[in-house]
């Protein structure tokens, strides 16, 4: 495949000038791809199938675009795979939020967002703390009175590794309240589907999630936001109080974005750009945003990668701080 | 509900809605009998078709399609001994024997049969009482996994082998493979050495293609070239007769009960529920030593239970809003394309569709039966191609399914060294069933094991506390040792009567 | 050699290879870098490390078992050797060796040849391309299996080869490389 993507590379490269085509005349042929680094259910494959079918209701992509699971070490193997064995691929865009900075800052890919293409954000998310309706942690407030008292009494499941996003809002809250981050138990599953089952049979107490991936589970009833980790309430939610109403100091907003394989020419790569910029304006993507509880705030191109690249350098000093990090 | 369910009927019994059941019944299994082009495969392509229908006739293409191609796994199993996806490992043990022994439609008729059978038993089971049982999954937290995991390695470390230490000896390799590539929960890189198409681990497809198709291939090449090759034996009927219906029927039902109770649980999927089955009907059934010698039963159980898990697999997502893996998988990127945020709310805020996914399901499994009907009898000409023109053939497609995973040539290299172990395995009586589980299982088992271990902050005391840890793990070690007892008590018995004789 | 000794030494030789594997998989484990990891739970070491040691043990268990407990074993497996209709390789094996080392290893020229076919078709069909590959694995392979008519070999080789190129390729679009043939279509 490589050679044949090459050869026709190449000939792009050539034909383009030549040819004198405008750049924004590029358009993808054939199938979409949008590989969603984490099991179905979770926020990735979320981000993956919402633009999808955005895209493809909109008419603004022909072809359709089908999402591909690739689960595993919290975005490494995508990223691995996207950085060596797709390079150039013009159709294919990987979903991509805070916690693959994670995955970039604790070093645990020899791959950044330096040897991808940061595409876009479309939209950022709250993260919260969910437990089963029938919990006895009715409020955040029991939940820091527990963990006060014996940090390892409670139990949080979240959907990435160890050090990576879920954990984190499991650890900025334990310093907030003044327990020591490293003591505070954390389980990670695959995605936030399955660290939401394990709360719900009672295996673990308390799930670290972001709202989108509670949504469901919450408008049913079944299970119940302690907190939204923000300076202000959920717009879907607003029920939900903030960390910082009930007296811990934490926000952790988390955004919803892309990236494309390394060596993707910049005609390709504009077409995606502006795409997306047309998409987020939409009222296909709009329902689609209210229906998920996201937040409007988006980054493009240039700024998005500044952001991103800013953000793993950040994360590394605080990892550092947390003792999550040599 | 009933109300709901005719309507969801009134909308999949549309003509247009049948024509497309039925065309996505037979492109699923055209495409399922390719090795290594599975279900996900299959629809990944059809996804385009989605998009420009209704959203019911685009659900019931997908259903079909999911059916066709989950029951083409088997064929291949059955006629040139190369099973097509993970679930279908057990049926080329006696699937095969069957088609050597020119019974090569029977098997590909009890295959069809059980499939419907379970997968109308496991639609029913989700129509009828889907929420109430579906809270049993929520039972299964990762010390429970984990214990089951255990009990399906050693009901197959028992069983298959010819003596217990090939069979560990097996498992561990499998087991070992299976932790190549990025630890799942820590992010580790793990026996990569730097290689980073490595780093997504050993695919199954990879490890079965060289152990099943690879090993097959050369094997029948040699028997051929020897003039050793068994006479394939004319084939008598092509559908089977009411007794051999009968005679495999508690197996059918036996696989169904197993492969639904094991399929409902997150993630534990139709590849576990199918090795379990097996294992467990060699222990209850009547005539054990038939098993495994081309037995329509050793056919019609493993398919039963690999259909009902599948049908299983959904209860907990449609009716609890919990995503799985598998099929689950497949039927959540449907809906969320139909605009449906699975979760306990379904049936309320989408009623019309999800009933309507629900007919389809009913007249998929039915559709796939009569397909199959003058379908076995195509496939079952297979076996009358001579060897010398079909295994080069089969080895070629087999090649493409492996290449098509990544498009990378190290799948291909290892393939091949899969291949030259799984023929020294197999000439030297080494089963390679146990490598396989090993194989599929190696990731969730570790990851269950650490998960259980984090909750009890590092006591393995957690899998003696929760009881059904501790019940399937006192299983699983009744299970391994239990064949040694058995002999040993056999023996003491034959050596005290010799000793009363004389 | 008799029938007892062989079976006995190749479980040796199998013990033997078994523990070298289990080394070399303990040793890497080394490799494996170390993240945080809550205290006293299980790392991404553990769990290898204790596959590694027992499949070690089973590789000791081979190599060191006591000879009589073989010699039990083969007499109970013998019979049922005996009366299945035996592959050719497995037949070699349980057969007094005749010949050489090649022939005394169960080789000889069509077992390797066949191997050869098959392992180089792997190796170089990504990069000389499916169709020349495809087809000269075909024609070696149907000759190896004992078809010698030329027509009949050369004709059903180029039709599978262009069926299932073409069918792969842009029926069920997966992307098979055109290798070496690639100057002649672009």
């Amino acid at each position: 495949m490589t050679r044949s993507v090459v050869l026709l590379l190449a000939g792009m490269a050539l034909a383009g000038p030549m040819a004198a085509v405008p750049a924004s005349a590029w358009e993808p042929k054939g199938q979409g791809e949008c590989i969603a680094p984490a099991n179905p259910g979770g926020g990735w494959d979320i981000t993956c199938r919402t633009i999808s079918s955005v895209l493809q209701k909109t008419g603004a992509f022909k072809g359709s675009i089908y999402v591909t699971n690739m689960p595993g070490g919290s975005g490494a193997v995508a990223i691995a795979n996207v950085a060596t064995k797709r390079k150039g691929d013009t159709n294919l865009i990987v979903s991509a939020s805070n916690a693959l900075t994670f995955t970039v800052a604790l070093g645990r890919t020899p791959y950044t967002f330096k040897e991808v293409m940061p595409l876009a954000q479309i939209g950022a998310e709250l993260g919260g703390f969910f437990v089963p309706a029938d919990s006895k942690y009715k409020t955040l407030a029991d939940l820091i009175a527990a963990m006060k008292a014996d940090p390892k009494s409670v139990t949080f499941s979240g959907g990435s590794a160890p050090g990576g996003q879920d954990h984190m809002k499991v650890a900025l809250f334990a310093k907030s309240i003044g327990v020591e981050p490293t003591k505070a138990v954390y389980v990670p599953f695959q995605g936030g589907g399955e660290a939401l089952t394990s709360m719900l049979g009672g295996h673990t107490q308390v799930a670290a999630l972001d709202i989108s991936e509670a949504a469901g589970q919450l408008e049913a009833g079944k299970i119940r936001g302690l907190a939204v980790l923000a300076d202000a309430r959920s717009s879907k939610f607003p029920d939900i109080p903030t960390a910082t109403e009930q007296g811990a100091k934490v926000t952790y907003v988390i955004w919803r974005g892309y990236y494309m394989a390394p060596g993707v020419p910049k005609e390709a790569y504009d077409w995606w750009l502006e795409t997306l910029k047309t998409a987020v304006k939409s009222p296909e993507f709009a329902a689609e945003r209210d229906k998920l509880g996201w937040e409007p705030i988006t980054r493009f191109g240039d700024e998005f990668a500044t952001y991103v690249n800013n953000e793993a350098a950040e994360y590394r000093v605080l990892l550092k701080e947390l003792g999550f990090l040599k | 509900m009933f109300e709901h369910l005719l309507n969801g009927f009134a909308v999949a019994l549309l003509p247009l809605n049948l024509l497309i059941a039925l065309a996505g019944c037979l492109v699923g299994t055209l495409i399922g009998v390719l090795p290594g082009l599975g279900p996900t495969a299959t629809l990944a392509m059809l996804i385009p078709l989605v998009f420009s229908m209704p959203p019911a006739t685009a659900l019931i293409l997908l259903t079909s399609v999911y059916y066709g191609s989950m029951y083409g796994g088997s064929t291949t199993s059955i006629l040139v001994n190369i099973p097509g996806e993970s679930a279908s490992v057990i049926t080329t043990i006696d699937g095969h024997k069957m088609a050597m022994q020119g019974r090569a439609g029977p098997a590909l008729a009890i295959a069809a049969i059980g499939s419907f059978i379970a997968g109308t038993f496991s639609v029913l089971m989700l129509t009828f009482v889907g929420a109430p049982i579906a809270r049993y999954a929520l039972l299964f937290g990762p010390a429970e996994f984990f214990a089951l995991m255990v009990f399906g390695l050693c009901t197959v470390a028992s069983l298959t082998g010819t003596n217990v230490t090939k069979s560990i000896i097996s498992t561990c390799l499998g087991l070992m493979i299976a932790t190549v590539g990025i630890d799942l929960v820590s992010g580790a890189a793990r026996f990569t050495f730097g290689n980073p198409f490595l780093q997504d681990g050993v695919d199954f497809v990879v490890v079965a293609i060289g152990m099943f198709a690879l090993t097959e291939v050369v094997i029948t090449a040699r028997e051929v070239h020897a003039g050793t090759r068994a006479q394939i034996v004319k084939a008598g009927r092509v559908w089977i007769s009411w007794s051999e219906f009968v005679y495999s029927l508690p197996a059918i039902l036996r696989g169904t009960v197993f492969g639904f109770v094991i399929g409902m649980l997150p993630g534990a999927g139709a590849t576990l529920s199918t090795f379990i089955a097996y294992n467990l009907e060699k222990r209850v059934c009547k005539n054990p030593e038939r098993l495994g010698t081309g037995d329509i039963r050793g056919v019609a159980n493993p398919e039963s239970a690999n259909n009902a898990a599948s049908g299983a697999s959904l209860v907990p997502l449609l009716t609890l809003g919990l995503p799985g893996g598998g099929a689950t998988a497949v039927m959540l990127g449907a809906l969320m394309m139909l605009d449906i945020t699975p979760g306990p709310l379904m049936f309320e805020k989408h009623g019309a569709i999800v009933w309507t996914l629900i007919a389809s399901m009913y007249v998929g499994n039915t559709l796939l039966l009569l397909l199959n009907w003058p379908l076995v009898n195509v496939f079952a000409r297979v076996m009358r191609i001579p060897a010398k023109y079909l295994m080069p053939t089969v080895l070629v497609i087999s090649t493409i399914g492996v290449w098509s995973l990544s498009y990378s040539a190290v799948d291909l290299v290892l393939t091949g060294a899969a291949g030259l172990l799984g023929y020294y395995m197999r000439v030297h009586k080494y089963p390679v069933e146990p490598l396989i589980l090993g194989l599929i299982l190696g990731g969730r088992l570790e990851q269950a094991y650490r998960q259980a271990l984090i909750i009890s902050k590092g006591s393995n005391m957690i899998f003696f506390e929760k009881p059904i840890a501790l019940v399937l793990l006192i299983c699983a070690v009744l299970f391994l040792f239990l064949p040694t007892l058995l002999k040993k008590s056999q023996q003491f018995r034959a050596v005290q009567e010799s000793a009363s004789a004389g | 050699m008799d029938i007892a000794s062989r079976g006995s030494l190749r479980t040796r030789i199998e013990g033997l290879v078994i523990l070298l594997v289990s080394l070399g998989y303990l040793w890497e484990t080394f490799n494996i870098p170390d993240f945080y990891q809550l205290p006293d739970t299980p790392g991404p070491k553990t769990f290898p490390e204790l596959l590694g040691i027992v499949f070690a043990a089973m590789g000791l268990w081979l190599l060191v078992s006591p000879r009589d407990l073989m010699a039990r074993l083969r007499a109970r497996s013998a019979p049922a050797a005996g009366t299945a209709p035996a592959a050719p390789a497995a037949a070699d094996d349980h057969a007094a060796p005749t010949g050489g080392l090649f022939a005394r290893l169960g080789l000889d020229w069509h077992f390797v040849a066949l191997w050869a076919v098959v392992l180089g078709y792997l190796w170089f069909m990504p990069d000389v391309g499916f169709p020349v590959a495809t087809f000269v694995l075909l024609v070696l392979f149907t000759m190896l299996l004992g078809e010698m008519r030329w027509h009949v070999v050369l004709g059903l080789s180029l039709a599978v080869t262009a069926v299932v190129f073409f069918g792969f390729k842009y029926g069920l679009n997966v992307r098979l490389p055109w290798g070496v043939l690639e100057p002649l279509v672009n």
